[in-house]
């Protein structure tokens, strides 16, 4: 009976040490990017407090935890347990736009505003991605128990998403943020995916989840690495 | 009883809509498609396959480019049959090339879809509704090809590019359609299987040092499959032909003095470290096959709750483990370009479609028709991004 059990949560625990690989790894990109683009530097240069070593290490944390934020509260609030969380996390380093941690710190210190040229092409690039991730959610929450309620949430997260999308057009300081944001939110429905028996196909969809986002952490290590 | 009707009348007005945006949306993406071949003018190695390859000439008659053939063949690459192909292209001049590539593209797409089709357990109920098949699949696939493409403008547009990839694709395609119908035992004996099946077979072989082969393999795999089965099957004459012709495609085109040459010449280090191979693949998993992939991957979630057995089957295991040998084979190769990618994806969406028509049939959902549209906008994107440039 046991061994029966956890048969069945193999799959399940090997999501959840994805997402711990993926998170680990997280760490260390975001580490390399952050020193690398000098945002801790760009801090100390303007407030002249502490040093630009303390204010690398902070911003790395703050990174850090507003990564945990976007997945953990979403999990709590949508009561999705684990599994469904740790996916929601590979989703978002697969496909979700990776931002650098200067262009987070930019914005509040006065730093360069995108042009509405640049802003829009950044919207078209994306666009492709934004409408392949909608078509999986829709996909992914298709079924014979997929009921009328589900599928409005989808059509009204769609919806905001969409919305975050124009509106990165118009904050633009903020455009990169938003368009995350935007990208997050249509990711919202992966904490509800129902664990069923057939639970291995959801860590087939992982796995490959799993090695897109670990090459793109790969390549951003790769680059920014000093 | 009530309830049911308008749930029903819901189900058809979505069918309604997305049919609507079909006929507008399939249209406008082949006409973007179109577009987007002219904004991509003849390039790079396009100048250069132009010429008479041996005295520098432009190119003015078929023994020019026979000519050049054999000269490319003893210097540079064993790709015979496709770069054959393209210098026809580039005869014909630019105009010309982009309608040729706009039609070896639908072609390829209808091939996709057919092939879609082939790999289904059970074929949909015929008659009512085929043409909306037709066109929804059409929609899917075509959409499909162009969002989850690796390098869209390098493989699809670029004259080289569409001459390796997409043409190469249709005749590889076509072998491994020929093969995998013959799995099923109610298909009868293809008309003229014995006399097409030698030149088709060694066009395969001969198109891409990773496609090739793994035709080659799928082939003697349904072979072996035939035999096992009956080992006085008449299929059997020309199942050999194609799998022996296809292995001798490949071993003209891999063996060939160019590979050599071009390798003694080059100025880059090619001799790769296993780490550096390695990096290499974990680049064409994550990087090239991932959106083909992730679509494969989804679909078969969906595929799984959508159906009874949520089996996959044997044909379509088989394709997959031809997509999978056509990657594998690029650890041999010293470089992997994103263009090289092609091929595999086009395998893996092909399984993706039959695994969507699949749920799709099962429970007479808007599924398909969804997902249709929604790429087909996605493809316009990257349409719209390569003619902005």
């Amino acid at each position: 009976m046991t061994g029966t059990r956890l048969k069945r949560n193999i799959p399940g625990c090997l999501i959840i040490a994805e997402g711990a690989a993926a998170l680990a790894a997280s760490c260390l990109a975001v580490h390399d990017t952050g020193t690398a683009t000098g945002a801790g530097f760009l801090i100390f240069l303007r407030t002249g407090l502490l040093s630009r070593g303390a204010w690398d290490l902070l911003l790395d944390a703050m990174v850090l935890l507003l990564i945990c934020a976007v997945v953990a509260v979403p999990a709590v609030l949508l009561k999705s347990g684990i599994r469904n969380a740790a996916l929601y996390l590979l989703s978002g380093i697969a496909l979700l736009p990776l931002v650098r941690p200067d262009r987070i710190v930019s914005p509040f210190m006065g730093g360069e505003v995108m042009s509405m040229g640049d802003a829009v092409s950044a919207v078209t690039a994306y666009m492709p991605l934004w409408i392949l991730t909608l078509s999986l959610i829709l996909l992914m929450h298709y079924g014979p128990g997929a009921g009328n309620e589900r599928k409005t949430r989808l059509v009204i997260l769609a919806c905001i998403s969409a919305a975050l999308i124009v509106l990165s057009i118009i904050l633009r300081p903020f455009s990169e943020i938003i368009l995350f944001a935007s990208g997050a939110v249509l990711l919202l429905p992966v904490l509800e995916l129902k664990a069923g028996e057939k639970d291995h196909t959801v860590f087939l969809v992982s796995a490959v989840l799993f090695i897109r986002g670990m090459w793109r952490l790969y390549m951003a290590m790769a680059l920014y690495h000093l | 009883m009530g309830k049911d009707r308008s749930f029903d009348l819901k189900r058809k007005d979505l069918r309604m809509i997305t049919a609507a945006a079909q006929v507008i949306l399939l249209p406008a993406a082949v006409f973007m498609l179109f577009v987007s071949n002219r904004s991509v003018p003849f390039m790079m190695d396009d100048i250069w396959y132009s010429t008479n390859l041996e005295t520098g000439e432009k190119l003015g008659s078929l023994t020019d480019i026979l000519v050049s053939q054999k000269w490319h063949y003893i210097n540079w690459g064993g790709r015979s049959w496709t770069h054959g192909f393209l210098q026809l292209s580039l005869m014909s001049g630019e105009l010309c090339a982009d309608i040729i590539n706009t039609l070896m593209t639908i072609l390829l797409v209808l091939e996709m879809y057919i092939f879609a089709g082939m790999l289904r357990p059970e074929k949909a109920p015929a008659g009512k509704g085929k043409g909306r098949g037709v066109l929804c699949g059409g929609a899917l696939c075509l959409g499909l090809l162009i969002t989850c493409c690796p390098n869209f403008m390098m493989s699809m547009l670029w004259q080289a590019g569409c001459a390796n990839y997409v043409y190469s694709s249709v005749w590889i395609l076509a072998f491994m359609m020929v093969y995998i119908r013959a799995v099923d035992d109610a298909a009868g004996d293809l008309p003229f299987a014995k006399l097409f099946i030698v030149p088709l077979g060694i066009i395969t072989g001969w198109s891409t040092e990773n496609m090739g082969p793994a035709s080659f393999v799928l082939a003697f795999l349904v072979m072996a499959h035939t035999f096992h089965k009956n080992r006085k099957d008449r299929r059997l004459i020309w199942m050999a032909e194609g799998a022996v012709s296809s292995f001798a495609g490949s071993v003209i085109c891999i063996l060939a003095p160019g590979n050599f040459v071009r390798k003694d010449e080059s100025l880059e280090d090619l001799s790769l470290s296993l780490s550096d191979r390695i990096i290499q693949m974990f680049r064409g998993a994550g990087e090239y096959l991932f959106p083909a992939l992730l679509v494969l991957s989804v679909s078969y979630l969906v595929y799984r709750r959508s159906t009874q057995s949520g089996k996959i089957n044997a044909k379509t295991a088989l394709v997959l483990f031809t997509a999978l040998l056509s990657y594998g084979a690029m650890i041999a190769s010293p470089h992997y370009p994103d263009r090289a990618a092609f091929g595999t994806c086009a395998l893996i969406e092909i399984c993706a479609v039959s695994l969507i028509s699949g749920a799709a049939d099962e429970n007479g959902s808007t599924l398909k028709e969804t997902a249709a549209v929604l790429l087909l906008c996605s493809s316009m994107f990257v349409m719209y991004s390569v003619i902005s440039l």
